[in-house]
């Protein structure tokens, strides 16, 4: 059975959509962040219609819904676009109702005659969030708010004079369950190390993006700058934490970044595992295409 | 209900929720706060032809598609009646317009929204996603107010309104001078997808690489030309780049931007006449190839040197990269 996918829009947040999949074992949620300047369709080009059109050489897609999310890049900074996104994450990811289809809403004519449906069922046992430049620190910034989150309660519920020893052994158990500290990163490019905001030429291999590196707002650029101080506590507390709980796998990441990136600096973390595209830039490497089918394979599982 | 039926009917309603309703509620809005604002209009009319067009290519059911059509046949009659009335409608725009009837009062003809042409769409399994990938693109664009402001000040405003705008004093109650910029980079990158889009989606018609439907997808190139034509023609009024003074607005701004840049080193002169040159072929595809002459005349506007003394000297071929966002 060929793969159908129906769109949905992914009400109040923005222009974000999903594209879920009719197959009967939906297990897996890939949920698509872009980055400074980026747009769901735009900077996932091609992602929306060849993960189907290639399902005999990729069968992994077929089993998973994607989720294009939305955000405003250029003026929002990083940790309230992370927090956004977190409420994303709710929604999408334990919204009873996100697979019906109810024709009588949009069809009130022809809808009362027709019956409405689920279109399949789904039972997320994986997330993998792949991030596109800003988008990979937004993913991060999340991965870090929920990792305190769960420290936070575990040492309350320990309580006071129970010691270190039991708040951490609860925050092992809580963190092995949870879901978003346990989805597989994939970023492509990501600013993690910083943009090279300093010069904005370097953007001038895009029209568009030179554009919004010109308008975008001081604070977002700053924020993404290699000495910024959101992206210096993001990697300390990263790389801290992933030394402390080797088995989350969302503290390390897989990086892909192109050979001709002007815009970041092309290194990562010392929990990630990085490698290079030749023949890519900053923007084309998230874009598969018929000539290049790597991102297909980078983001699967 | 096969799972065809589904696909549908789920289509539909994205359509709706994504396009649909946020245009038609934008023209309720504009009719109060805006009257003189003609994109909301062009909006309303735009989404009944993609209702058309999806129809036609099997995306949408007609049935359904018709009875979507006539919900908002109140306001897409009033948006069409103010087009007309304006002399804003071009006769390409109108042809394919033609299931509103415009004899008299206009209405909306049920027999012709439901018509296929002759030389209709196959079944090619390529053609569904390319208007899929249309319709995400187009929803960008309408839930993106800054593209929108964008669109409505450098394409349908005079040029004391556009001057306006861009100065910060215009006379739209919620735009500004950033909201345009980022506007403009938003439009942009819409423009960078849309071209890149139909080159890839050429390819795969042509079937010239390693699709799996190679072969199938070879006979269906002239109904992948004939749908991005179609496409093109819904797509124009945004950019009303056949009018000369707003072609030149979009070169003036695009180097008013570059400008903030100058640091009048080799590195800052290539960039701004790759960038000249980008922003020229990303307008290609909707003014044509321009000739010298034009092009020198441009390049004048976009460097601010208006008396149109400096040649350009360096070759103007180039190409554009790949485009994205950071």
């Amino acid at each position: 059975m060929s793969t159908k996918r129906i769109p949905k829009l992914i009400v109040g947040f923005g222009k974000s959509y999903a594209l879920l999949s009719n197959h009967r074992q939906v297990d897996t949620a890939v949920v698509f962040v872009h980055g400074f300047g980026g747009s769901p369709t735009s900077t996932w080009r091609n992602f929306q219609d060849l993960v189907d059109e290639y399902a005999s050489d990729y069968p992994w897609w077929a089993t998973s819904d994607l989720f294009f999310y939305s955000y405003d890049s250029v003026k929002t900074p990083v940790g309230v676009n992370a927090e956004k996104l977190a409420s994303f994450l709710n929604d999408v990811l334990y919204q009873p109702t996100l697979r019906e289809i109810r024709p009588a809403d949009f069809l009130p004519q022809s809808g009362a005659s027709m019956e409405s449906f689920n279109w399949g069922t789904s039972n997320y046992k994986n997330l993998v969030c792949a991030g596109h430049s800003e988008g990979a620190v937004l993913i991060r910034r999340l991965v870090l708010d929920r990792f305190y989150f769960l420290k936070k309660a575990a040492t309350k519920s320990a309580g006071q004079g129970s010691g270190r020893k039991t708040a951490h052994q609860r925050l092992q158990k809580a963190s092995k369950a949870d879901f978003l500290l346990n989805a597989h990163m994939r970023f492509f490019a990501p600013a993690c190390l910083g943009t090279n905001f300093s010069s904005l030429f370097g953007f001038a291999t895009s029209f568009s993006a030179l554009i919004s590196a010109i308008a975008a707002s001081s604070l977002v650029r700053n924020e993404l700058l290699p000495d910024s101080p959101i992206l210096k506590q993001i990697q300390t507390e990263t790389e801290s934490a992933c030394d402390k709980f080797p088995l989350l796998r969302a503290f390390t990441a897989k990086v892909l970044f192109g050979d001709r990136d002007q815009i970041v600096y092309t290194a990562a973390y010392n929990c990630d595992d990085i490698a290079y595209q030749v023949g890519h830039d900053h923007f084309s490497i998230c874009k598969p295409k018929y000539v290049y089918k790597r991102p297909l394979q980078f983001v699967s599982l | 209900m096969t799972d065809d039926d589904k696909v549908a009917i789920a289509n539909l309603g994205f359509f709706k929720s994504a396009i649909l309703d946020p245009v038609m509620l934008d023209y309720l809005i504009a009719s109060d706060i805006h009257p003189d604002s003609v994109t909301p209009a062009f909006w309303t009319v735009e989404t009944a032809l993609w209702l058309k067009l999806g129809f036609e290519i099997g995306y949408f059911d007609g049935d359904n598609a018709l009875e979507v059509l006539f919900q908002s046949s109140e306001q897409l009659l009033a948006a069409w009646s103010e087009l007309v009335v304006r002399e804003l409608v071009s006769p390409e725009f109108r042809r394919w317009c033609d299931f509103i009837t415009s004899e008299g009062k206009p209405a909306l003809d049920k027999e012709r929204f439901l018509s296929r042409p002759e030389s209709g769409f196959g079944g090619s399994r390529l053609l569904p996603a390319m208007f899929q990938h249309y319709l995400l693109l187009t929803a960008e664009l309408v839930g993106d107010e800054d593209a929108k402001f964008f669109l409505d000040s450098i394409g349908w405003t005079t040029d004391e309104e556009w001057q306006l705008r861009r100065e910060g004093h215009g006379s739209w109650t919620f735009g500004t001078v950033e909201s345009l910029c980022i506007g403009f980079a938003n439009t942009a990158q819409h423009l960078e997808e849309s071209q890149d889009y139909f080159y890839e989606a050429g390819v795969r018609a042509a079937g010239s690489l390693d699709s799996s439907e190679g072969n199938r997808l070879i006979s269906h190139e002239n109904e992948f030309v004939e749908l991005e034509g179609r496409s093109r023609v819904i797509r124009s009024w945004r950019f009303n780049l056949g009018k000369a003074n707003v072609k030149e607005r979009y070169f003036k701004f695009a180097g008013d931007l570059v400008a903030e840049l100058k640091q009048g080193g080799p590195t800052w002169m290539d960039t701004r006449l790759s960038t000249f040159n980008m922003l020229r072929h990303l307008l290609a595809q909707w003014t044509g190839v321009l000739e010298k002459q034009e092009i020198q005349r441009l390049w004048s506007l976009y460097t601010g040197n208006v008396d149109g003394t400096q040649e350009i000297t360096l070759d103007l071929r180039s190409t554009p990269t790949e485009k994205g966002q950071v």
